[in-house]
């Protein structure tokens, strides 16, 4: 094992096929170290698939995916730097997964090299997680305890969770945000985090991973990719008149009014934009559901 | 890490292994406490059959074993090589307790005075029970229907086939060298089923582990 204890995560020409069918399309990524980064995309658009192939779950295709220089498929010395936490199955083989919380704790503590074991059993006893209860005796919030559990006292370079706060009610939720941020703050490590929840996880990631179809859409610092996006209200006329040689990403009308979402690299300051019409700027989520929810992609007027 | 994976799989090899064994004492305790005749002492039966249970707990367990253990071990970022190999040294270490449990019984059994089915089969039998062990991992990798079918279909057909190819050497119906292919057989079905296992672990994607 290499002495990197922030060691950088690289996919380069990533693709996966099942058969004929390609998931994943030549995806090229760097998730450089002490970052939090927040991957969202819709139902099947290949985020777990893609964090498979980052952490060695899955075999590739075709590319590279490499951790601190080495490649991760079947390098312990890689291997060591990641952790990927994601929903543990009710069932297995077939069957009830009549396995407890403890035997995947001790599991995580065997094969986890930097386990941190004060810490999980201070996070077990924070959830109130019972370990002797069977994994296919809990509840969906529980399971996404012991995933977040997992995750957390791995310690590991490389933290990635998937789908974490699926189950888990505000509160919980808000817990979990506040032990990452406390955790990074600590340790500075890298986290991915794959989340539907997109406007509380948002103000988490420094950086924004945009998956739609297996392609990366958009990836860069949150603040700096939603900054270039704007709503613009008003009068027909008016949206139309301030919104002319922007490009244009949507369109609706709202009875009377019309709104439209621009793109503008340079921010909404570029928008010559009077009093007739309202420009507001669009949170992350609103962002996600305009370059990946609406059936025309790729700008234009609508 | 290969080590780690032997230690994790131990840990449920031996509550395996506790369970033979123990049943293995009450056995022979009741045979000292009351007789071998199976008529009087139902217990006396597995004397007879205790390598065939063997075989069948071995299976069994085995398959249950491998079916979690394989993936979650790579999903906790254990490589596949590492935890296959792990678990084949905890496979063949079951084996051999098994054998000597068995062949012990099988010694115990004699010298009780009873007639046995395996009583020259001994080592024959052992061969069932690494082809029952190295069947359940390829099973458990193969996980849902397929990997039940093969370790239920395949469980009754190891049975049957030691009892039958047991009793007829035992009877004088399939002398060597007939016997000793049948043996052969085995072991080539036992080096396969080594290969598929591995072959099938190599690819292993856990979904959910």
């Amino acid at each position: 094992m290499n002495g990197n204890q922030h060691p950088e995560l690289q996919a380069r020409g990533l693709r996966l096929r099942y058969g004929k069918n390609e998931v994943l399309h030549g995806i090229d990524l760097t998730l450089r170290p002490g970052c939090i980064y927040g991957l969202v995309g819709r139902n099947g658009a290949g985020k777990t698939t893609l964090l498979s192939c980052l952490t060695g779950q899955l075999a590739v295709s075709e590319g590279t995916v490499m951790c601190g220089g080495q490649p991760v498929w079947e390098n312990p010395a890689a291997l060591a730097n990641l952790c990927f936490s994601r929903e543990i199955g009710t069932t297995l083989g077939g069957g009830p997964n009549n396995m407890k919380v403890r035997d995947y704790l001790e599991a995580a503590a065997l094969f986890l090299p930097h386990w941190d074991k004060e810490y999980a059993a201070r996070l077990v006893e924070r959830f109130g997680l019972d370990e002797r209860k069977k994994i296919c005796k809990l509840s969906k919030g529980m399971l996404s305890m012991v995933t977040i559990v997992i995750a957390l006292a791995s310690r590991a370079p490389i933290t990635i969770l998937d789908e974490p706060v699926a189950g888990l009610d505000v509160v919980a939720r808000e817990d979990f945000y506040k032990l990452l941020l406390e955790d990074y703050a600590e340790t500075e490590r890298t986290f991915v985090i794959s989340t539907h929840i997109i406007e509380e996880a948002a103000s988490v990631f420094e950086e924004v991973i945009l998956l739609d179809e297996g392609n990366i859409l958009e990836m860069g610092e949150t603040d700096e990719l939603v900054g270039q996006f704007a709503a613009v209200t008003g009068a027909e006329e008016a949206v139309d008149a301030v919104c002319a040689g922007h490009r244009v990403l949507t369109c609706e009308r709202l009875g009377r009014q019309k709104q439209c979402v621009v793109r503008l690299p340079g921010g909404p300051g570029a928008l010559r934009a009077g009093s007739e019409v309202y420009v507001e700027p669009l949170t992350l989520q609103k962002v996600f559901v305009t370059l990946c929810g609406h059936e025309e992609k790729g700008g234009g007027a609508a | 890490m290969t080590a780690r994976a032997v230690r994790f799989s131990l840990r449920w090899a031996a509550m395996l292994l506790g369970v033979v064994v123990l049943f293995a004492l009450i056995t022979l305790g009741s045979a000292a406490l009351w007789g071998t005749d199976s008529r009087e002492n139902f217990m006396a039966n597995y004397l007879i059959a205790f390598p065939l249970l063997a075989e069948f707990i071995f299976l069994i367990s085995g398959a249950s074993m491998a079916m979690p253990m394989l993936p979650l071990m790579v999903a906790m970022g254990c490589t596949r090589r590492a935890a296959w190999a792990g678990m084949q040294i905890v496979t063949w270490l079951c084996w051999a307790v098994l054998l000597v449990v068995s062949l012990g019984m099988f010694r115990a059994g004699q010298a009780f005075g009873m007639e046995t089915i395996f009583s020259s089969g001994a080592v024959f039998n052992g061969l069932f029970l690494a082809l029952a062990g190295q069947l359940a991992l390829p099973a458990g990798l193969l996980e849902g229907r397929l990997g039940r079918g093969l370790v239920a279909g395949g469980g009754s057909v190891l049975m049957l086939g030691g009892l039958i190819l047991g009793a007829m050497h035992e009877t004088g119906i399939l002398p060597d060298p007939g016997f000793m292919a049948a043996q052969v057989v085995c072991a080539v079905a036992v080096v396969a089923l080594f290969a598929a296992s591995h072959r099938l672990a190599m690819r292993l994607a856990p979904k959910n582990a």
